[in-house]
Order: C-alpha cells, then sequence, then structure tokens
C-alpha cells in the first residue's frame, strides 16, 4: 500500500515539471517584451533594461528557466506587472474564495448526481429515470455563464432572493455554487447510472439478492460500494471542470476569486499573474487526482497490483 | 475500381447502414440530428434567411423588446438580435468544423503512431499527455489564448490543439488491442510496410471512437468558444458570436433581459443538439464506450 503511494506520488514529480515548463515557456513567448510592458509603454530605455536585468531577461533562456525554477521552489511567482505586488500573494488573498465556491460547488454536484443516478438506475426505463436523464443532460449542455446569468436574473433581480454578486454570506454563496456545479451534477448522475446498472447485473448482485436480501440491502451494500468507483474517478476530474468553470461563474457573479483575477490579469497584460494562477490551478488539479489515485486503491485493491 | 476494393466498400456501406439503423431506433439521437440539421441549415442560408442586416446599428431603437418586426427584440445598439443569433449560427458551426478538425488532424495520428509503434516514443508521448491533461481544458485554453492574442480563429485553433490528447488517447487504446489482431499480424507476415497496415487495417478501424468523441467534443468546442467570447477573448466586437452578444447583455440583464436570453437558448441548443447525437452515435457504434468523457 505504502510502496503503491509512494509510486503514485514520484509519478506526479514528472507532470509536475512538465506543466512548469510549459507555463514558464508560454511566459517567455508571449509576444512583446515583459520588461517593457511591466515598465509601461512610455517609459525611458534605461528603467526597461534595469527590469530586464532584474528579472534576468536579457540572460539565455536555459538560464532564465533555471532562475524561474529556483524561484517557484521558495514559493516566488514573480510580481505582479500592475500592482507590484508578489503575484504569491495576489493569488493568495483569492484562493480561498475560490476554493469555497470550488468545495461547495463539488458537494452539490456529489450529493446531488449520486442521489440522482442512484434512483435512475433503480428504476430504469421508468418516468423517473427519464426525467432525471433529461435533467442530467441539461446540466452538461446548458453554458455555465448563462445559467448563471438567468439564475441571477430570476432569483436576484426578480424575485430579490439572493444578492446579485459577490462574497460574504451564505446567500452570496448559492447562487454561483449551483451555478458551478450544474454540469459535474449531470455528469455523476450519468456515471452513477451506467455504473449502477453495470453492476445491478454481476453475479454477486444476483447471489445477494438470492440470499434473501431486501432490495436496499443488496443495493446500499452490494451494488453502490462498487458502482462508486468509477464516479469517484470522475469527480476527481470533475474537480478540474469545477476550477476551470470557476473563471466563468466568478465573472457572472463578481465572486472575487482565481479565476476572475485571471481574466482581469490578462485583460490588463498583467502576464505574471495569469500564469502564476494557471500553475496554481494545474498544481491543485494535480493534487486532487492524486488524492483521488490513492484513495481508489484504498476502496479497489485491485488497482494497486497493476 | 480493382476487385479488391469492392468487398471493402461493401462492407463500410454495411456498417454505416448498421450504425444509421441504431442511430434511427434511438429516438434521442434523432431529436439530436435534427437540432444539428436545423443549425447546419440556418448556419448556411444566413444571409437569405436573416431579415435584417446583423452588424447595422439603429441607435434609437436600442434595447427594444421583442416586437413583430423583431422577434427576439434589439440589442444595445439596436442591431437585430435574430438575425445575429441566425449569423452566429454560421460562426459557431465553423468554430465546430475547425476545431473538430484541428483535434482529429493532431491527436489521431498522435494516438495511432504512438499506440502502434510503442517503446519510448509511446514513453515521451504519454508523458506529454500527461501533463497536457493536468490542465483543466479551459484553463489550458486561456493560457494559449494569452500568448497567441484574443480572436475567434485563435480561439479555435486553441480549442482544436487542446483537444488533441483526447483523441490521442482514445485511438492510443484502440491502436493498441488492434495491433495484436489476427488480421493486423496476417498483414505484417504478408511482407505490408508499417505505413500500409496502419493506414489500411488499423485507421479505419479506430475511426468509430473518433468519430463519436468528434461529435461530442463539437458540443465542446461551442461551449468553450462561447466561454471565451463571454471573457472577451474570442470574437471581438461586432461579429455576432453567441458568447460575446451574451457578455454585453449582462450589462444590461435588469432593463433588458432579452439581450441575454436568446443567445444563451442558442449555444444550449447546439450544444443539447450535438451532445444527443454524440450519445446516440456511441450507443450506435460502440456502446463500450459510455463515460469516456
Amino acid at each position: 500500500m505504502l510502496s503503491y503511494i509512494i509510486r503514485r506520488v514520484l509519478l506526479a514529480i514528472p507532470v509536475l515539471i512538465g506543466v512548469v515548463t510549459l507555463v514558464f515557456l508560454s511566459l517567455r513567448l508571449m509576444p512583446g517584451d515583459p520588461a517593457l510592458i511591466m515598465a509601461g509603454e512610455a517609459a525611458p530605455q534605461e528603467v526597461v533594461d534595469r527590469i530586464r536585468e532584474r528579472l534576468g531577461l536579457d540572460q539565455p533562456l536555459i538560464v532564465q528557466y533555471g532562475i524561474y525554477m529556483g524561484s517557484l521552489l521558495r514559493g516566488d511567482l514573480g510580481e505582479s506587472a500592475r500592482t507590484r505586488r508578489p503575484v504569491s500573494r495576489e493569488i493568495g488573498t483569492r484562493l480561498p474564495a475560490t476554493m469555497e465556491l470550488a468545495a461547495a460547488s463539488m458537494a452539490i454536484a456529489v450529493v446531488f448526481g449520486l442521489l440522482a443516478g442512484l434512483i435512475s438506475a433503480t428504476r430504469q426505463y421508468s418516468l423517473v429515470d427519464y426525467g432525471t436523464m433529461v435533467g442530467a443532460l441539461i446540466g452538461i449542455s446548458i453554458p455555465v455563464f448563462w445559467f448563471g446569468l438567468m439564475a441571477m436574473w430570476i432569483f436576484s433581480v426578480q424575485l430579490g432572493w439572493f444578492p446579485v454578486g459577490g462574497r460574504g454570506t451564505f446567500r452570496h454563496l448559492v447562487l454561483p455554487a449551483i451555478t458551478l456545479g450544474a454540469m459535474s451534477t449531470g455528469m455523476i448522475a450519468r456515471m452513477t447510472r451506467s455504473s449502477m446498472l453495470e453492476v445491478l447485473r454481476q453475479d454477486y448482485v444476483r447471489t445477494a439478492h438470492a440470499k434473501g436480501l431486501g432490495e436496499r440491502a443488496v443495493h446500499m451494500k452490494h451494488a453502490l460500494r462498487n458502482a462508486l468507483i468509477p464516479v469517484m474517478t470522475l469527480a476527481g476530474l470533475q474537480f478540474g471542470t469545477l476550477l476551470g468553470g470557476s473563471v466563468l461563474t466568478e465573472t457572472v457573479f463578481t465572486w472575487p476569486g482565481v479565476g476572475r483575477l485571471m481574466v482581469n490579469s490578462i485583460m490588463n497584460r498583467d502576464y505574471p499573474v495569469v500564469q502564476g494562477a494557471v500553475l496554481l490551478i494545474a498544481v491543485i488539479f494535480t493534487a486532487v487526482n492524486l488524492l483521488v489515485d490513492i484513495a481508489y486503491s484504498v476502496v479497489d485493491p485491485r488497482i494497486r497490483y497493476d | 475500381m480493382t476487385e479488391n476494393q469492392k468487398p471493402t466498400k461493401k462492407r463500410s456501406q454495411r456498417l454505416i447502414s448498421q450504425v444509421w439503423r441504431g442511430l434511427v431506433r434511438n429516438r434521442s439521437a434523432v431529436v439530436g440530428l435534427a437540432m444539428v440539421l436545423v443549425l447546419a441549415i440556418v448556419g448556411l442560408l444566413a444571409p437569405v434567411i436573416s431579415p435584417y442586416d446583423p452588424v447595422r446599428p439603429v441607435m434609437r431603437e436600442r434595447l427594444t423588446p421583442p416586437t413583430s418586426q423583431h422577434w427576439f427584440g434589439q440589442d444595445e445598439m439596436g442591431r437585430d438580435i435574430l438575425s445575429r443569433i441566425i449569423h452566429g449560427a454560421r460562426i459557431s458551426l465553423t468554430i465546430g468544423v475547425v476545431s473538430v478538425g484541428v483535434g482529429m488532424a493532431l491527436g489521431v495520428p498522435w494516438g495511432l503512431l504512438s499506440g502502434f509503434f510503442g517503446g519510448k516514443l509511446d514513453l515521451i508521448s504519454q508523458r506529454l499527455l500527461d501533463v497536457l491533461l493536468a490542465f483543466p481544458p479551459i484553463i489550458l485554453v486561456i493560457l494559449v489564448v494569452t500568448v497567441l492574442g484574443p480572436g475567434l480563429w485563435n480561439a479555435m485553433i486553441v480549442i482544436g490543439i487542446t483537444s488533441a490528447p483526447g483523441y490521442s488517447r482514445v485511438v492510443r487504446g484502440s491502436t493498441l488491442a488492434l495491433r495484436d489482431t489476427e488480421y493486423v499480424q496476417a498483414a505484417q507476415a504478408l511482407g505490408a510496410s508499417n505505413t500500409r497496415v496502419i493506414l489500411r487495417h488499423v485507421f479505419p478501424n479506430v475511426m468509430g471512437p473518433v468519430v463519436v468523441l468528434g461529435t461530442l467534443y463539437t458540443a465542446t468546442a461551442i461551449l468553450t468558444a462561447a466561454g471565451l467570447g463571454f471573457l472577451g477573448l474570442g470574437a471581438q466586437a461586432p461579429t455576432p458570436e453567441w458568447g460575446a452578444m451574451l457578455s454585453r447583455g449582462r450589462e444590461y440583464l435588469r432593463v433588458a433581459p432579452h439581450v441575454s436570453v436568446f443567445p444563451g437558448l442558442a449555444i444550449f441548443f447546439s450544444v443539447l443538439g450535438f451532445n444527443l447525437l454524440g450519445d446516440g452515435l456511441r450507443d450506435a457504434i460502440d456502446p463500450r464506450m459510455r463515460g469516456v468523457r
């Protein structure tokens, strides 16, 4: 078990190095001189030169890469071209908001997705099944930003039940979390249904029925636990969808998170912040999937012996 | 036509008619196909059927709600929303075709070579895949769009590039399985070159899942491009792209919600159509692919 975990963690390291390299290259491939952007168009040449020297931009690419890696290991993501504050602080102050939103959406997606999938699978081809699956398909197909706008128009502007935007109380969280969670709820519901239907056809489920166990015991004890395994992987992957979707949801609801910071930074050509945010999101996503993989091996010991 | 090509053609025709029968038996797939056809027809005939010029502003009629002359109302510059949505269908179709084309053109050969030759090539390609899949898709798109600059064409190409790992993964899996089949080994024993084996024996057999994935990715591409348009990173004004239209409408949500309602419905309609069709194709071609995406 422990050796499997160690192996998985070690395997994640080259992926992270690759992620950092890709982000670094994108920063350097950017059209325009970063030093000039930082100094401003009207800045005198010596100011631009000084910034270039300070950032190490006058060094060969490989040296720049070394400097970048070195500062990353110290937790230094560079400084914002706009505010001159460290990127890590810019992002750090907004990360809790994004994590709060992503966690709430994930909770909604897992609870409602699992419930909907379970109900659908145990009543296959019934009206409830069709209804649930149509709902899931709508969740997958609806543009998250439009869903957010419409929810805001109906429940905030027309009915006044929730604030129009911003963060603070629980009521601020409701609409953004439902909006962001809609797609993942649909995905998890569909996956739970098909996974559950597959498990319900297995011999051990028939055996459990044959020995006279009640419907509920068979579904909960024998079927659900096995059906959950692929759902877990999907939920891990959905966390990435949530982090990505948070860019749009945060923009709609003016939620002060990393996604909105990223969009604003693109508009302001504040590239160090964009790259820092992308890097952070990729690292969080990799870490979540690593945890899911490990959890997966705890639930299903067959995985470890691959 | 040589003689040995005839049976192949018959076989592929048989396969197509088999998939077609599977598709028409599936009610939701038929609905999806109809929706996609509506989108295609509207897109193709846009200049003919659109009642007004989609980009001509009529400032004194700005934000007018739906009327008998303007069924979907007028936007913040008095432009006819229905006409803009009709022209937007053409843009969405282009987004779907271009990004899926780019994704397939990169991802399919990548998966074929990686799966067929294995070894170091496969190892390197798998690690690259791991790195690309470590980014949530839209985040990777945003990163590359930041490098290339905003714009509709850049968005389409980037969405295509970032979908390539998805095709590569599916094609590699199928290729690995096919490599060990008897007919591929027989072809190799008869002295067929690798190129011939890949093109004639492996490639046609991996196309099923690729078509399914392509249909589902069309939905994702339309959704992502609209998202970029909404963020101001995709189509630029005055292009009647649905996401960009929504982003403008957002500013007038309180006074003129119709400006946001209709472009969103159009995106939803197209994405739903491609998702339904993709699900149906998957069930008709390969039910084991359930949950691939």
